[in-house]
Formats: C-alpha cells, structure tokens, sequence
C-alpha cells in the first residue's frame, strides 16, 4: 500500500507528474492520495482520493510532499514506512523561521528523505542527512525502488 | 577569603560568580531579601564584593565603603554611560567585547552554558555561519555566503534571514554553544561571537566588512576556511585563558592566596 500526502491538489507539473506516477504504480499496488482540497486534476485517478487525516491511520507506505504535510507523516503510528519526498525546499520562504522547526522533520529518525535531483542530494546531505534515493519529476520506476 | 556578588539577572554575573566560585569556595551571592548588605559584611568579614551599577545597589554601597574601609568593591559595569555615586577599587567592563579589552571579562558570559557544550550530529559542519549583523541588502554578502555553501559544509543561523536552503532559520539560545562545538569555522559579523567561538574550539573569523567591490576578500574569506578546517583541532586553551582572568582580577585585587590558590588550580587542572 503506498499513500502520498499533499495539501492541495492544483495544476502544477509536481502534481502532473505525480498523479500520473501513481496511475502507473496502482496497477501493482494499493494507492492513495490523502489531500485537504482538489481543485483541478489534470489526468484522470484511477486510485483512491481521501481526506489528509486520513493518513493518520495508513497502514503502508507512506510519502509526504512538503514540510508541511510531513507533520501529518512524522505524526503516523500506523505507517510501516515513512518517506519525504523533497520537491523544493519550502523553509527558504517560511517567515520568521526556526530551527527547531525543521528538527522534527529533517532530523527525524523514522523519516527517510528522497531527493529530486544531484542538486538536492547535495545540498541535504550537508543540511541533514543522505537521502536515501534520487527520484527525477516523479518517475514511477525509481520511486518503486527507492521506496520498495 | 570571603567574595560576595550582588544578584544581577545578567547570566554574565552568575557565570563569573561561579567561575570564582571554582577557585574561592566562600563566594556567594547576596540576595537582598534576606539581609541587609551591612550585616552580610559584618557577619561575614568580607574581603571583596562585587556588585552593578543599580543605582539603588550604588547607593547602598558608598555608605558600605564608609563603614568598611578594609573591604574592597568591584563594580561590574554594564552601561558605560549610567553615573554611581560609589567609588569602586576596581571596574570591570561586562560590555567589553573585543580581545586585549582592559579585563577580558566578556570571556565570562554565559561561561556555564558553553562549559555544557556537546557535539551534536545535526549541527555538524565545516563552517556555521550566524548571520546577526549583516546587511541583506549587501549583495556582496549574499555571493560571500553562497560561495561559502558551494565550497564547505556550511549552516547558517541567525537573525537576518538569507533566501538559501542553507539558511536553518534562528537558533535557540540552549543550542547555540553545541553548534559552535559542533562545527570547525565560524564565520561571523559580530564582535561578541569570537569568545564564544573560542570557548566552543571553534575557529572563529569575523568580518566587520567585506568590500563590495573586492574579489580578493572573498578569496581571502575562503582560504582562511580552508586552512582552518584543515588545521588540527586546538587544544582547550580556554580553560587556561579563563584562570589567566581571575588570576589578573586577584593580582590587581592585590589577593596573593587567591592568586597563588588560582595558579594551583590551573597547573593541577592543566597538568
């Protein structure tokens, strides 16, 4: 079972590839989106859509897209992993930023964090941590890999 | 020999009480609730005080002076500008920043809390850069720091944000002293960073300025780094730098057993 987390669902190329990664793996795999909001989709789901809270109580793997939805992800009893897929590094525009607040998710333990390009593993490592894998623009195949 | 501090919320006042504390066992602090100061010294023939610049504590102390003239009084100066009506043996200035200060007192602040410092692996780093005191809208600064990013294992902390996935945002007071031990370099905008770095074996560069319009700063920034990281750690000279302080306080104190008992101490602890 694979379960991604995002805040919204909007028209962007992240969200693009993404559902198309997931319409790719849910014919091997359980899959789902635990989302607050779709505003658009842009190709169609052939996999379950659900609310975030949702998440909470996913039993398999499970993948969050953002600091802030990687509360929700360092937050899960139920996850039987947990992954943070890294698309950009959101804390640059956070106002009034702490380090404390990045602890809970950087630094977490449970959380392995998947980079998005050579750039982003980098620039992690010497933030963080390695992460534990390269996945470019949600390419379904290495996503398998790194996660499985 | 007897040392009494007046209490001060400044942590610089209770981190050199204790570090006297360390070598004088008979120091203590006066709390002023519960005795009078001119029964403290007379219940405890007391040979040094130091106290602040408070005017109420001032006050309180020249008619302390008149009384006991065998005592001595240090006065721990926080505001160079605030007038006292006392007048002391010996000032000490708790504003004083900078190395080859009068006194090198500053060496004192928080000298409990950087003693505490730990290696922790999330602070890891080559250079920790803090930002406080530099002028975002310097774009000088902003190649300096990405240049640094590119070229070292860097973080940065600090007050004035930077747009750069380096930057960690502000740093908790409880922290700073473990990501100071935890990193080689320090690169840093403000005076007062130095003690701190050299108390945490950091190696510390602090730049007042980088000219705008020179390469060769940055060059320079970036080859001071290199052969920084690249040298063996110090030794915790610190520690021998911080018994040279009470030792100058005594000496000019004119307190030979406290100096000789602070020279012991040393040699038994340096040894």
């Amino acid at each position: 079972m694979i379960g991604v987390i995002v805040d919204e669902v909007y028209e962007s190329p992240q969200h693009y590839f993404m559902i198309k990664a997931l319409n790719q793996l849910s014919k091997t795999h359980d899959c789902y989106l635990f989302t607050n909001k779709v505003n658009k989709l842009l190709v169609k789901n052939e996999f379950a859509i659900m609310q975030q809270l949702e998440a909470l109580h996913h039993p398999g793997i499970l993948i969050s897209t953002s600091l802030f939805s990687a509360q929700v992800l360092a937050n899960s009893l139920t996850a039987s992993k947990k992954f943070f897929y890294l698309w950009q590094m959101d804390w640059i525009n956070m106002q009034g930023l702490h380090s404390k607040q990045l602890d809970k998710i950087l630094y977490n333990e449970e959380i392995n964090i998947i980079a998005r390009s050579n750039g982003h593993a980098k620039a992690l490592t010497n933030i963080c941590k390695e992460p534990c894998g390269i996945v470019y623009n949600w390419d379904a195949e290495s996503l398998e890999k790194v996660i499985l | 020999m007897n040392i009494v501090f007046t209490q001060h919320p400044d942590p610089r006042v209770q981190g050199l009480a204790q570090a006297i504390a360390s070598i004088n066992p008979t120091t203590f602090m006066w709390d002023n609730n519960q005795k009078p100061l001119f029964d403290v010294l007379y219940d405890n023939n007391i040979n040094v005080i130091f106290y602040h610049d408070e005017e109420t504590i001032a006050k309180t102390i020249s008619m302390a002076q008149a009384e006991f003239p065998e005592t001595q009084f240090v006065l721990l100066k926080f505001n160079s500008l605030l007038p006292h009506n006392s007048s002391p043996d010996l000032t000490l200035v708790m504003e004083q920043s900078t190395i080859g200060g009068p006194l090198f007192l500053d060496y004192f602040t928080n000298l409990v809390d950087l003693r505490n410092k730990k290696y922790l692996p999330k602070y890891d780093s080559e250079v920790v850069v803090f930002t406080d005191g530099l002028d975002p809208n310097e774009s000088m600064f902003s190649l300096c720091l990405r240049t640094l990013c590119y070229n070292f294992k860097t973080k940065i902390y600090g007050q004035v944000p930077f747009h750069f996935p380096y930057y960690l945002g502000k740093l908790d007071p409880t922290d700073y002293a473990d990501a100071l031990f935890s990193s080689k370099v320090l690169v840093g905008f403000e005076n007062s960073r130095l003690r701190d770095a050299l108390f945490c074996s950091c190696h510390p560069l602090i730049y007042q300025g980088i000219d705008p319009h020179s390469f060769s700063s940055l060059d320079d920034l970036l080859l001071k780094c290199r052969s920084a990281i690249d040298s063996p750690p110090t030794n915790d000279w610190t520690l021998d730098t911080y018994h040279d302080i009470v030792v100058k306080i005594f000496t000019k104190l004119e307190h030979p057993k406290v100096v000789e008992a602070a020279l012991e101490y040393k040699a038994g602890v340096l040894v």
